[in-house]
């Protein structure tokens, strides 16, 4: 099983529409000083797994995992369309095997809310998102 | 032998008048000592929030991830209102005094300011629906959300208990005790 925020940068990198390309614009982890322009998915605290739920023996459970995205551009209302973007494009999906887990939903827990502006005037947006998967 | 049905020729309550088939005698001290018990269960579950809050900042500071330090000024800045105000945890061994902040240059007097207006905010929150246990927790130093949310800071003094999320998880891993408390104080009296 994947750490939720590789599985995550998969699906968004299939959504063509979103124009993102891993190492490029869209990363994970560690937000790089360049571009300017970025998303970066963190992988964040998620409540406790269950034991049961789970599907094979050797990986069962019930996992609650969940992640953080930011986005950071230059101009605020392209960035805010494109945390946006990211935010419908996620919110609500269900059922969907990534890398061999299924994930069973994923949905906005918060945002898309202004983060801050930082130290070279880019604007950074934040939104997060429960998943469940096993 | 009693009448067991049809109306009565003097119905003896509210009851019966409205639902004069019925028979049914009392309908009213029933529900009396049901909207007393429904009333003790609201004001013990508040209570139970209340409770549950104290514990949730227990947690905060004392399981990781724990609430970042510097100044002190966010951990003192946390509040918990309800419909009598701002509740103060008499075992509360963390809320400390307001500092000067001479890296962001925030003075004392603007963190009290801060503290004064969001608990103001909060109470009229908390008390706004008489019928409805409210209890608002929470930090009112400005920059609390920025440094929850702050993924990939670094946050050298209180390291590495400290971290970003730290209020969430507290309440993300501690859903079942929370309930708990809340459930303790929940009961109805049994006379």
């Amino acid at each position: 099983m994947n750490m939720p925020s590789e599985d995550i940068k998969d699906m968004l990198e299939a959504e063509s529409s979103l124009g993102l390309i891993f190492a490029t614009n869209l990363f994970i982890g560690v937000e790089p000083t360049k571009p300017k322009e970025t998303v970066t998915i963190f992988d964040t605290y998620g409540r406790p797994p269950q034991l049961t739920l789970g599907g094979k023996e050797e990986d069962s459970g019930y996992y609650y995992p969940s992640v953080q995205i930011r986005v950071r551009g230059i101009d605020e209302r392209t960035t805010w369309a494109l945390i946006n973007d990211i935010m419908l494009s996620l919110h609500g999906r269900g059922q969907e095997t990534w890398n061999g887990a299924l994930y069973t939903v994923i949905y906005c827990s918060s945002g898309p809310a202004l983060l801050d502006w930082d130290d070279n005037g880019l604007v950074r947006f934040i939104v997060n998102f429960n998943l469940q998967r096993r | 032998m009693p009448k067991l049905y049809g109306p009565l020729k003097k119905p003896r309550s509210w009851y019966m008048k409205k639902f004069p088939n019925t028979n049914v005698e009392g309908f009213e001290q029933v529900m009396n000592n049901l909207n007393r018990a429904i009333i003790t269960i609201k004001k013990s579950s508040e209570r139970g929030l209340v409770n549950a809050a104290f514990f949730i900042r227990n947690v905060t500071e004392k399981e990781t991830a724990a609430t970042p330090l510097d100044f002190g000024n966010l951990r003192a800045s946390w509040f918990v209102t309800w419909s009598k105000g701002v509740a103060k945890d008499p075992n509360d061994k963390y809320t400390g005094k307001f500092r000067n902040n001479p890296v962001r240059r925030i003075s004392t007097a603007q963190f009290q300011a801060w503290h004064q207006a969001a608990t103001a905010e909060a109470s009229g929150m908390s008390a706004a629906n008489p019928k409805k246990a409210t209890v608002v927790m929470g930090y009112s130093a400005n920059y609390a959300m920025w440094i929850h949310e702050h993924l990939g800071a670094h946050f050298t003094s209180r390291s590495p208990a400290a971290g970003p999320k730290w209020f969430q998880e507290a309440i993300d891993r501690n859903h079942g005790k929370i309930v708990e408390i809340i459930r303790q104080t929940s009961k109805v009296p049994i006379k």
